[in-house]
């Protein structure tokens, strides 16, 4: 089934066609919601309450870009919503002042280790970093989800790296 | 000698941003090697529950059309004949039982035959209205006989369902 048949079934209330397309993005939306909050009680309502969202306003997806994409964004929206929090971001004056590429080396870089570094970075940097890094959107499609200025996504960007590199490094040391 | 066509056009440089961003990408290597690392986790099974509990569920039973035009059809029918209480020599189980069987053999027929949900209205509710002018009240009660034929509406519901599931 094509995602624009599938998605016209959903749109006629098709409970088969609404599991089908739930259950092709739950794992990469429920793995996103995780990364942003860092909290697994936290990442099921946001699903949860992403889905909902999606189910009862699919008559407003333009097809604009895909139907993943949709979803991302507002699941990113739910799980700060969910949590009653907006994500803080790190002061511009603690914000580095070197733009450098970080340099990460020549060692390959352990997942598990990079995992819980990215959970702890600050909360706003650790989205900017994962919506980014992770899911592949531009600055201009994170400063308009999240609600913030394309300067903001591009220096959170910068702080989240060289903050991961130096918690990678102590880590090694 | 001539300067190629290349030549006379004019050359153009990448703003520094272009080389930046790949050396950026080039950088970033490692990492994005890391980040493909990075597990996948599963939701609970009980989210699909919950959210299809608050999801309104349209989809479309074909024979739930059918079924219910019976049930209104007959209770209707036999409305009608109650009422007119017209005599011939027919005992009421016997007509019951005449009108149970030209259901079953309308709902039977309805999906071979083609027959729209209009069409099948049709037939059903002339059937009743023949059975109707033909039947001779014995002794229940109207109500007795009201109860009596919305059980075997009911009855007829819940077989067609069961034949056309």
């Amino acid at each position: 089934m094509t995602e624009q048949e599938l998605i016209q079934r959903c749109l006629n209330h098709d409970r088969a066609a609404q599991r089908l397309l739930y259950d092709r993005y739950k794992s990469a939306m429920y793995t996103l919601a995780y990364r942003i909050t860092g909290d697994f009680d936290e990442a099921n309502t946001a699903l949860q309450d992403t889905f909902l969202s999606v189910f009862r306003n699919l008559a407003q997806y333009r097809g604009e870009s895909t139907i993943g994409a949709w979803i991302k964004s507002i699941l990113v929206r739910k799980a700060y919503q969910n949590a009653q929090k907006q994500p803080h971001y790190v002061l511009m004056e603690q914000l580095p002042t070197d733009t450098n590429p970080v340099d990460w080396g020549n060692d390959a870089i352990d997942a598990d280790h990079l995992g819980k570094a990215i959970l702890s970075l600050p909360e706003g940097a650790r989205a900017v970093f994962v919506l980014i890094e992770t899911e592949g959107f531009a600055h201009r499609e994170v400063a308009e989800i999240l609600g913030i200025s394309e300067g903001t996504s591009k220096s959170q960007l910068n702080y989240a790296k060289k903050r991961l590199r130096e918690m990678l490094v102590r880590r090694q040391e | 000698m001539a300067k190629s066509l290349n030549d006379k056009l004019p050359q153009y440089s990448p703003p520094e941003s272009v080389w930046e961003n790949i050396e950026q990408g080039l950088n970033d290597a490692p990492l994005q090697e890391a980040l493909s690392k990075l597990p996948i986790y599963e939701p609970p099974v009980q989210t699909w529950f919950d959210i299809a509990a608050q999801v309104p569920n349209y989809q479309i039973h074909w024979w739930r059309y059918p079924v219910a035009a019976s049930v209104a059809v007959l209770i209707i029918g036999f409305g009608e004949y109650l009422a007119s209480k017209q005599a011939e020599n027919l005992t009421i189980g016997q007509s019951y039982a005449h009108i149970q069987a030209l259901a079953q053999q309308e709902a039977t027929t309805f999906k071979s035959s083609n027959k729209t949900i209009k069409q099948s209205h049709a037939n059903i509710q002339a059937l009743a209205q023949q059975e109707a002018t033909t039947f001779k009240s014995d002794n229940k009660t109207i109500e007795q006989s009201h109860a009596h034929i919305q059980a075997l509406a009911q009855q007829e519901a819940t077989t067609f369902k069961l034949n056309h599931q």
